[in-house]
């Protein structure tokens, strides 16, 4: 062998073999599957002035999946900032079985905080529950869900607790702390999307209200949003926001079209749908038995006037009053922003048959109730009686539940 | 022998210089009185003004600490960050934290090697061998030095990067370990002076007798200094991973050795050094074999064949246990947050563990091929040449069914032609089961492949030769069975039951390592030899070999440390400190590809300068050490007579 | 691992002795198996 040659050969050599095998590892690196792990964004300043429960749904699916549209081809999850699938399915293509399964979980829900169990942990963590400070007092579907997430521990699902603790002690980390770290505005946007995912029906939909009964305060906005932001939601097409009047509302969403409603000045001659004096219907139209029936069935939701309202404007189909034809347009669930919405409710859970009188208003001869005759017949309007069935409905009856409504919200 | 001076004093300077390093060596326990005392002072004036915090981390019930320092900032970009040009900052601070990493592992690394080599020479019966071993504990000490110091530059490099690039992070790290980081300045200090007195007074030392235990007394203390500074650094990791000693805010309790002591600490440490300690053994080997390809002399060959035999062999001591580290650290991350444990083995970063086992693959695929190298330098290898083909055999099928992923990632066109996510039939090998069976069948075929390795050159002349040949026989044989058997099993049982085999599995593979080897040592005692080994006359491909498998320890190193780093996601101290940086993505797993190439490159052409260093003043010594040789082998008969 | 310098009555012997030791190695690793398992199965942490 030549000595002197072999040296810089050698060099030569053990470094190609190098070069070779660091590019093999490279490639390979760069042929396996690329994922990148985006921070979170900080959190999005959410105006809920400018968000429609849709939108918020969206938001909340953005969260959980990290994407709008997420595909589970090739075993794979997209990954969201709340880091949810990592654990649980909400869809049956995504595999994950770590924690329980969120498909379905709108109707489980329902009936979690009437279980005993829950109860048990309730007396349990009476004093509180030591990390997070909560104590479990769950009274509807929608307050469960966002209790699970400050407090996983105020219940857990049976056969998913962390092994050892007897399932009293939930593996899921606190939402609102860190590393998860969601706003309170993020965490009503998950729910919205777990109450509203299985199948797009807004009816269901609780989220901000279950929020603000369980914590007992209005859901504030995170963070102010940032000049400009508002406005731009304002552009494309109409949305009815929280800066809106009623009378705007009404005329941006076009109810005038088809709806008499007392005070706003456009809508007084509408005679498509029914005349809008929802602290006078909406009480009785929940306890009429259609509507049972059509909760019965499932289709319908609503137990107060103000739930009534919200799911005639979000989700017109769930129940048809009686005498009218299922016309209304059902867009209203992405026109609509939380705070618009709330606004509008506002307006409509005002109007009784008073109201309707005073303006000149009455009720659509196809309306099963009648015309708003009893208390005064002088009605320049009145119209002959066709369906004179108007079973225990009184105005006083109503406009207590209205009040009792109104002194809720 | 020499001696120029009074061997009594000598011998009493040695003593006392040995006692002064120790004495220095309670410097760590400073900080943490110190920590004590500072909050007990601070405590003390300002009674009414006290404030208790809640521990992040520890949350037994008397866990209040007195906050004692300023939240953690919530950092602005660019406010809080710097940039150079149009580099990506955290990719710049990855250059600088890795080489450092890589050199302070080195220089880590070997001092423990020496130790090993330095003693096991001075066990040796034979002073030829004897010889041979402290020479090359002291040829490994050389390259040291050099690495030492640049060790030491790197580190100011990335200190430097840190207080460019990240000086709101930096700020609050170093106000929270500040007591340690004084520390672990004059530490380092004194590891310079141990290291330096260590490799000078090598010669001076060697008398054969109470000096060269002193020495090697020295070689502990280095060691021990060296593995305290490592467990200092790694503390700061460990905060960043899963802090403690703070509250929710970021502010300090006060006790410092919350700080030092959190969750992952320990798991990171035994990690490390292990870790460490294979990655020497890679490097030395590496180093070896270059050498070895380079040399000029038979002589040199065979002494560069030789050190590149034992260094391989430390490492793969030091890799075997690798992987229970591993498991106890995961489990710890489990332990510390389920979701950090999910995102590394399930989530995000599920694909590294692909890359990782590719890794340990080609590591045994190296080790296996190398010895079959080796083997060419042993008369009577012949023997056994027709086995490799067999082992070969077995060691692709298991590399195979060990690559294959669970799920791979496809078009829908091609999911819909497989019928789901999963293949019907390869499928199959990706699940865990198989993936457990296929890494023990290849770390038992390298076990078996290393008992041939030691007997090819001899034949057993013990009594109970048959009766050991059909032991041996047996537990590999059986060992094989159990741990097919095992994971066949594993597909008719749930998931969590099966994580229960791996169990027994890896019993099945410890066995053969420690059993097998040792019955088969014992067989070859005063076994009748087929010929010297003839060292040096190893094939070039062996070396290549070697080269292969230091590369896989470098880059399987930098692959792990992208792992670790990037399971904080987009925080600098996890749940506490934010990044709020451009930056604060993870990588794919593609980016970090090409950067650890690019990274383990530089690594090494920074040490072949180093290499070629120390090439450079072995030329001087070349002579002597050629007449050295000559006179061992001239002494040789005679000692062993 | 036949030993090549044997004759064949060593041969013999060595397969003789590779039974017993097959026997004696199985109840070994059975046994591993065994004991192993079951701690095993109740690990603190879900396992994927």
């Amino acid at each position: 062998m030549n000595k002197v040659k072999a040296t810089k050969g050698t060099i030569l050599k053990v470094a190609m073999w190098y070069i070779l095998i660091l590019s093999v590892f490279a490639g390979i690196a760069n042929w396996l599957p690329q994922i990148r792990g985006d921070a979170p964004e900080a959190a999005v300043a959410v105006d809920l002035s400018s968000i429609t429960p849709e939108k918020l749904a969206a938001m909340g699916k953005m969260i959980v999946f990290g994407t709008e549209n997420p595909s589970f081809g090739g075993g794979g999850v997209p990954i969201g900032k709340g880091q949810c699938p990592l654990c649980h399915m909400f869809f049956q293509e995504q595999k994950a079985d770590r924690c329980p399964v969120l498909i379905g979980e709108e109707g489980r829900s329902n009936n979690r905080f009437k279980e005993e169990r829950y109860k048990a942990f309730a007396s349990r963590l009476a004093n509180g529950e030591p990390n997070s400070g909560v104590k479990p007092h769950a009274a509807a579907g929608g307050q469960y869900l966002i209790e699970s997430e400050y407090c996983p521990n105020c219940y857990v699902v049976e056969g998913f607790g962390i092994k050892g603790t007897n399932d009293q002690e939930s593996p899921m980390p606190i939402i609102n702390k860190p590393p998860i770290l969601l706003t309170d505005t993020e965490i009503v946007a998950v729910v919205s999307f777990l109450q509203t995912k299985d199948d797009g029906d807004f009816t269901k939909w609780t989220a901000r209200d279950s929020w603000e009964k369980y914590w007992g305060k209005p859901l504030k906005a995170d963070a102010a949003p940032k000049e400009g932001e508002a406005k731009a939601v304002a552009a494309g097409p109409p949305i009815a926001l929280d800066t809106d009047t009623p009378e705007q509302i009404v005329q941006k969403m076009t109810c005038f079209a088809c709806h008499k409603i007392p005070g706003i000045s456009i809508a007084k001659t509408g005679m498509i749908g029914p005349l809008l004096i929802e602290k006078t219907n909406a009480p009785n139209r929940i306890k009429s038995p259609e509507y049972q029936k059509a909760v019965k069935e499932g289709k319908a939701h609503a137990s107060t006037p103000r739930e009534y309202v919200i799911e005639s404007i979000m989700h017109p189909d769930a129940f048809i009053v009686p005498g009218f034809a299922d016309d209304m347009i059902k867009d209203f669930s992405h026109k609509f922003t939380v705070a618009g919405l709330d606004k509008l409710v506002d307006h409509l859970l005002q109007q009784d048959a008073a109201a309707a009188v005073k303006e000149g208003l009455d009720r659509l001869p196809n309306e099963k109730e009648g015309p708003l005759k009893k208390a005064d017949l002088s009605s320049p309007e009145g119209k002959p009686v066709k369906n004179a069935a108007t079973p225990k409905t009184d105005e006083k009856q109503a406009s207590i539940s209205g009040q009792g409504v109104g002194g809720k919200f | 022998m020499r001696s120029f001076n009074d061997p009594r004093k000598a011998k009493i300077g040695a003593v006392v210089l040995l006692g002064v390093i120790g004495l220095l060596l309670l410097l760590p326990f400073i900080p943490l009185q110190a920590g004590a005392e500072e909050a007990k002072q601070e405590a003390a004036p300002a009674e009414k003004k006290v404030e208790k915090a809640k521990d992040v981390f520890y949350k037994g019930p008397g866990e209040f600490g007195i906050v004692s320092g300023p939240p953690a900032p919530k950092l602005k970009y660019p406010d809080d960050y710097g940039t150079y040009g149009n580099f990506q900052s955290r990719s710049l601070l990855w250059v600088a934290n890795q080489q450092h990493l890589y050199f302070g592992s080195f220089v880590l690394a070997v001092p423990m090697f020496v130790f090993v080599m330095e003693l096991v020479g001075m066990l040796q019966k034979d002073k030829g061998m004897a010889r041979k071993y402290d020479d090359m504990a002291h040829e490994m000490m050389k390259i040291s030095l050099t690495a030492y110091s640049i060790t030491a530059i790197l580190g100011g490099i990335l200190i430097f990067t840190f207080l460019a690039l990240y000086p709101g992070f930096f700020g609050y790290l170093s106000r929270i370990f500040k007591p340690i980081m004084h520390v672990y300045a004059l530490l380092f200090v004194l590891e310079s002076g141990t290291l330096y007195i260590y490799y000078y007074g090598w010669d001076y030392m060697n008398d054969g007798g109470f000096l060269k235990w002193i020495h090697l007394s020295i070689s502990f203390l280095l060691n021990t200094i060296g593995i305290v500074l490592m467990f200092f650094a790694n503390s700061w990791i460990g905060f960043m991973m899963s802090p403690a000693g703070v509250d929710e805010q970021g502010r300090f309790l006060g006790d410092i050795w919350k700080s030092v002591h959190t969750a992952l600490w320990h798991p990171l440490n035994v990690h490390r050094i292990l870790g460490n300690a294979a990655f020497g053994g890679g490097v030395v080997a590496a180093y070896a074999s270059y050498r070895f390809l380079a040399a000029k002399t038979p002589e040199e060959k065979a002494h560069y064949d030789w050190m590149s035999y034992v260094a391989m062999f430390m490492g793969i001591l030091a890799l075997i246990p690798l992987p229970f580290a591993g498991y106890w650290l995961m489990r710890e991350v489990y332990g510390y947050r389920q979701q950090m444990g999910i995102t590394l083995m399930g989530g995000l970063l599920a694909w590294v563990f692909i890359m990782q086992a590719m890794m340990i693959a080609i590591l045994f695929v190296s080790v296996n091929y190398y010895l079959w190298q080796a083997m060419g330098r042993m008369p009577g290898a012949e023997r056994y040449y027709p086995l490799f083909k067999y082992m070969l055999l077995i060691l692709i099928v298991a590399t195979i069914s060990w690559l294959t992923p669970h799920t791979l990632v496809m078009t829908p066109a091609e999911l819909k032609a497989m019928g789901g996510a999963q293949h019907p039939i390869v499928g199959n090998y990706g699940v865990m089961s198989a993936k457990n069976t296929a890494i023990n069948i290849m770390i038992t075929t390298t076990v078996f492949c290393f008992c041939i390795y030691q007997r090819c050159n001899k034949v057993p002349t013990v009594k109970w030769a048959a009766l050991g040949n059909a032991a041996l026989g047996a537990l590999f044989t059986g060992a094989a069975i159990n741990i097919v058997f095992l994971g066949i099993y594993g597909y008719f049982i749930p998931a969590n039951v099966r994580i229960g085999l791996s169990v027994p599995q890896v019993c099945s593979t410890l066995t053969c390592l420690f059993i097998g080897v040792t019955l088969n040592t014992m067989m070859l005692k005063g076994a009748r030899q087929l010929g010297e080994v003839r060292w040096g006359q190893m094939s070039p491909r062996g070396s290549y070999a070697l080269f292969c498998l230091a590369v896989s320890f470098t880059w399987t190193m930098a692959v792990m440390g992208y792992l670790r780093s990037s399971v904080r996601l987009h925080w600098h101290v996890n749940e506490i400190l934010r990044d709020n940086s451009p930056w604060a993505f993870t990588n794919p797993v593609g980016y970090a590809g090409n950067m650890n190439s690019m990274n383990v490159l530089l690594f090494w052409t920074m040490l072949l300068f180093v290499f070629w260093l120390g090439a450079l003043s072995a030329k001087k010594a070349h002579v002597t050490e050629d007449e050295a040789v000559g006179a061992g082998k001239a002494t040789l008969p005679a000692g062993s007579h | 691992m036949a030993n090549q310098d044997a004759g064949s009555g060593e041969m013999g012997k060595t397969i003789v002795y590779f039974l017993v030791f097959m026997v004696v190695a199985t109840g070994y690793y059975y046994f591993l198996d065994w004991v192993m398992m079951g701690p095993m199965q109740n690990l603190p942490f879900p396992y994927k």
